[in-house]
């Protein structure tokens, strides 16, 4: 399973989430829903360690939070940096390039 | 309902060395996340508990959230990324710091009643109290403070005994090198204070058995209290 091969994994959560920010601000809980929801299932990142994986983003100045109080709970929501536009554009290009690579070898008539 | 595992998780990070206020965001999101999940089950015609074990499972074990935090740097305290330093050098700091404000506090005080002092005349008994006074806070009393100050940072942080306790050993070897005179005794020369700090072979044992008294008055308590600590997460 992808999910729970790491090396396939590196940078991939990352990449994931400041994608789905890229579109709006979302909060934690809505970022896993949006992430099962796309991927049916076949990224399992874990949803709790979805938070480190915000908060880390979020020290290294490529997410903002904002706490906002809905249906009688605290929700932090978070939004792309302009630094978090840059490192998903550079993120989504090695992405990318990576999966053309992979792809021109895998789609090759000897391993047809 | 509030769930036993996000105050077991709580107490997790905190013995991991992550920061409080990081430790308060990520239990209030992860819990608010668990709760979402249970309502969201519920709604669906699941029994409470059925719903509460598959939230747990979704958002994965205490032991995988506190790795993933306990292994940023920038999530750990500062008295857990360098306790050597906090414990020691820095509740030295704060003792040297806390004393000389206090002295400069006093001086002030002295000043800014050097026209009423100089028309009074203060009996032997209370210049001796006053010293007496003076001693007890400069010498007993601001150690003490410190030491605990950090004592209960360190219980409340779970860090390891021995940085606190390297501490407490420093602050009251300090202190009891420490020596303070306030004379207040009235009229034309109202009065004259000092402080210093050496020793000498006469006085040393009477310091070290003032160190020794400051250290035990904190380490003790700190001591009991990290045991019960370390026995009830043993049985939990």
């Amino acid at each position: 399973m992808v999910a729970k091969n790491p090396a396939f994994m590196a940078g991939v959560p990352e990449l994931v989430v400041l994608g789905l920010l890229a579109d709006r601000e979302m909060y934690g809980y809505e970022i896993a829903r949006a992430i099962k929801a796309a991927t049916h299932d076949a990224l399992n990142l874990g949803e709790g360690v979805l938070y480190p994986a915000l908060h880390t983003m979020e020290s290294r100045g490529l997410v903002r939070a904002r706490s906002s109080r809905a249906e009688g709970r605290v929700r932090i929501y978070y939004s792309l940096t302009a630094r978090g536009k840059k490192r998903l554009s550079r993120l989504t290009l090695d992405w990318r390039r990576m999966s053309l690579s992979v792809d021109s070898i895998l789609g090759s008539p000897s391993h047809g | 309902m509030v769930d036993q595992r996000f105050s077991e998780l709580r107490d997790e990070l905190l013995r991991a060395g992550v920061a409080p206020p990081k430790i308060r965001r990520a239990v209030l999101e992860i819990e608010s996340h668990f709760q979402q999940l249970v309502d969201e089950e519920v709604a669906r015609g699941t029994s409470d508990h059925y719903a509460r074990s598959e939230a747990h499972r979704l958002i994965g074990s205490n032991q995988t959230l506190v790795q993933h935090y306990a292994t940023q740097p920038e999530f750990l305290a500062w008295s857990r990324r360098w306790p050597g330093i906090w414990f020691t050098l820095v509740a030295l700091a704060a003792y040297l710091a806390l004393s000389i404000s206090s002295l400069a506090l006093l001086h002030a005080v002295v000043e800014h009643m050097s026209g009423y002092l100089s028309h009074v005349h203060i009996s032997p008994q209370v210049t001796y109290g006053i010293d007496l006074a003076a001693r007890i806070v400069f010498l007993w009393l601001l150690p003490c403070f410190v030491a605990i100050a950090f004592a209960v940072l360190a219980y409340r942080r779970r860090v390891a005994l021995r940085w606190p306790i390297a501490g407490i050993v420093a602050v009251s070897i300090l202190a009891s090198l420490i020596n303070v005179t306030v004379t207040l005794t009235g009229g034309p020369t109202p009065g004259e204070y000092g402080a210093g700090i050496g020793f000498s072979t006469q006085s040393l044992p009477g310091q070290m058995t003032r160190a020794v008294i400051i250290a035990s008055l904190v380490s003790v308590p700190l001591w009991l209290a990290m045991r019960r600590v370390q026995r009830n997460s043993r049985v939990n």
